[in-house]
């Protein structure tokens, strides 16, 4: 169906929050290796789509899938639409012809009707499948967030260890082991029995990054990792991710540190109102952006 | 106003109201202990993700439970529990003593009031830390147990202890019933001697020593799950 070094692939996903259309329609391939950057202006839905990518957020309509395996996937919402316009034109002929009806639409009408019963029947078995799936795809997608989170009643090293050991993919030895690896690795060992409520910001989020790190994920996502850092702290966090990046992680962006998704990202996507208008490599993005919105948009924050 | 200490001071007596001091605090603990374990299962009924059935019936039914045990009064649903429900093995096979009898029954009371709490601690966790939780593989349950519930139980503690210190104080209302608990001594001393001034003013005096000692218990519970919050 798809070529094996596609890791993460998306079709006409939506997202609607009530009837505020958040996500409308993006398809995005990322190979292993890549690492995506995605930037915008606030409110342009680039967080809501990270999230939809390991089902933070459920998507409305579409389809999601990871590492070959469809994550999410609900094309009814499409037939259901269809119905409904067509159901309208179908009222149109009748209220104009009296009792005429198109036998031809009529016809069609039954068969998107059985085509979306049989649709939605087959997605809801899905989604029960899908419900304990997912949550060992979601080990593979390391998650980094704005705030952190990280858990404020555990140790640094519980935190880190907690969910390789609870999904016994480590042993509680083999897990502190990686956990003083990682925490060597980032300099923060003698943070090991801190609570989270000692660390500074950078520290925080670098901790989030290998907590992520410790599941052994193929894709890191981050969600505005530096956001929320006071300016002095970001360049600790980026160089971390930097160095992951360097190692070849698969990693999704989204940021508004400009210098830095163009050193790390092997391809800068630009999102407005819910869509991906301009997709290109870091240097013919900046040096040349064809969209209006794009140039508008660099111009403000270069 | 007069004072007779010599009618409560005498060794019978007194072994008497030590007994019965003894059941409260057991009624009490028991009792509570079955409230958090009601309370617990209803506060997550409450918070489920409404996305099935399933969940829908669990949050409904959790929902009747607290309107009706919090819609009516304690005396009259100790009555039904003890006077209807367990009638018969109760006062009939004698199977069962009035004293599990309050205990199930201000267990029950207490679940709905505890269910509140809880519900009120599980909200008060930050959004995030549930997603961290389940982006890192868990699954609901497993981020409830691991990281919602231990991290609520430091907002919940306050509530609780007041719902500890009411219901020891409640559980005087058990002498209706028929078991011999503190209270239910001193009414019997009040009988007897014909003083009224003496017991209730001692029966207050240990109820509030008693609520005194729980609060500085509490305090140190405290003390000491905050030590995450350290600076």
């Amino acid at each position: 169906m798809q070529d094996n070094n596609n890791l993460i692939h998306t079709e006409k996903l939506c997202k609607s929050f009530g009837h505020k259309e958040v996500l409308r329609g993006i398809d995005i391939d990322i190979r292993e290796g890549e690492k995506v950057v995605i930037i915008g202006p606030s409110g342009s839905g680039k967080s809501t789509f990270l999230r939809c990518l390991n089902l933070m957020e459920i998507p409305t309509s579409g389809l999601v899938s990871f590492d070959g395996d469809v994550l999410f996937k609900n094309y009814s919402v499409f037939v259901k639409e269809e119905i409904r316009s067509l159901r309208k034109e179908l009222a149109k002929e009748i209220m104009r012809q009296g009792k005429i009806v198109y036998r031809e639409k009529l016809a069609s009408y039954r068969r998107l009707t059985a085509d979306y019963k049989a649709k939605r029947k087959e997605e809801r078995s899905f989604e029960k499948t899908m419900e304990k799936n997912l949550n060992l795809h979601r080990q593979k997608m390391g998650m980094v967030f704005q705030h952190f989170n990280l858990f404020p009643h555990l140790t640094v090293l519980e935190n880190i260890t907690l969910a390789p050991v609870r999904l016994k993919l480590l042993n509680a030895e083999q897990a502190d082991l990686l956990a003083k690896k990682y925490l060597k690795r980032i300099g923060l060992m003698d943070k090991i029995d801190s609570y989270p409520a000692q660390l500074s910001g950078g520290q925080k989020q670098r901790i989030a990054i290998i907590r992520a790190l410790a599941m052994n994920p193929k894709v890191m996502l981050f969600d505005e990792p530096t956001s929320a850092l006071d300016p002095e702290m970001v360049g600790e966090v980026l160089d971390l991710i930097r160095e992951l990046a360097a190692e070849g992680m698969t990693m999704v962006i989204v940021t508004h540190e400009m210098g830095f998704a163009r050193e790390v990202g092997t391809r800068i996507l630009f999102m407005d109102e819910g869509r991906i208008v301009e997709e290109n490599t870091p240097k013919e993005f900046f040096a040349n952006p064809v969209n209006q919105r794009l140039k508008d948009f660099l111009a403000k924050v270069l | 106003m007069n004072f007779d200490f010599t009618i409560l001071f005498n060794p019978k007596i007194l072994q008497l109201l030590a007994k019965a001091y003894g059941w409260t605090i057991a009624i009490t603990f028991m009792a509570l202990t079955l409230g958090i374990l009601i309370g617990t299962v209803l506060a997550i009924f409450l918070v489920l993700p409404q996305k099935n059935l399933i969940n829908k019936i669990l949050n409904k039914f959790a929902s009747f439970y607290l309107a009706v045990i919090r819609g009516t009064p304690v005396l009259v649903q100790l009555m039904i529990i003890c006077f209807v429900v367990f009638a018969d093995v109760v006062f009939i096979n004698r199977t069962v003593s009035p004293y599990i009898v309050a205990t199930i029954g201000f267990g029950i009371n207490s679940g709905a009031y505890v269910a509140e709490i809880m519900r009120a601690g599980i909200l008060s966790v930050e959004k995030g830390q549930m997603e961290a939780g389940r982006s890192l593989g868990l699954s609901y349950g497993q981020t409830m147990r691991t990281i919602i519930l231990p991290q609520s139980v430091k907002n919940i503690l306050p509530p609780l202890g007041n719902e500890a210190i009411t219901l020891v104080k409640e559980t005087s209302v058990a002498l209706i019933i028929g078991v011999s608990e503190f209270f239910t001594v001193i009414k019997g001393v009040v009988n007897s001697s014909y003083n009224v001034v003496t017991p209730y003013f001692f029966a207050a005096v240990v109820y509030f020593l008693t609520v005194m000692v729980m609060t500085q218990i509490l305090k140190v519970i405290e003390k000491r799950l905050r030590k995450s919050d350290a600076r």
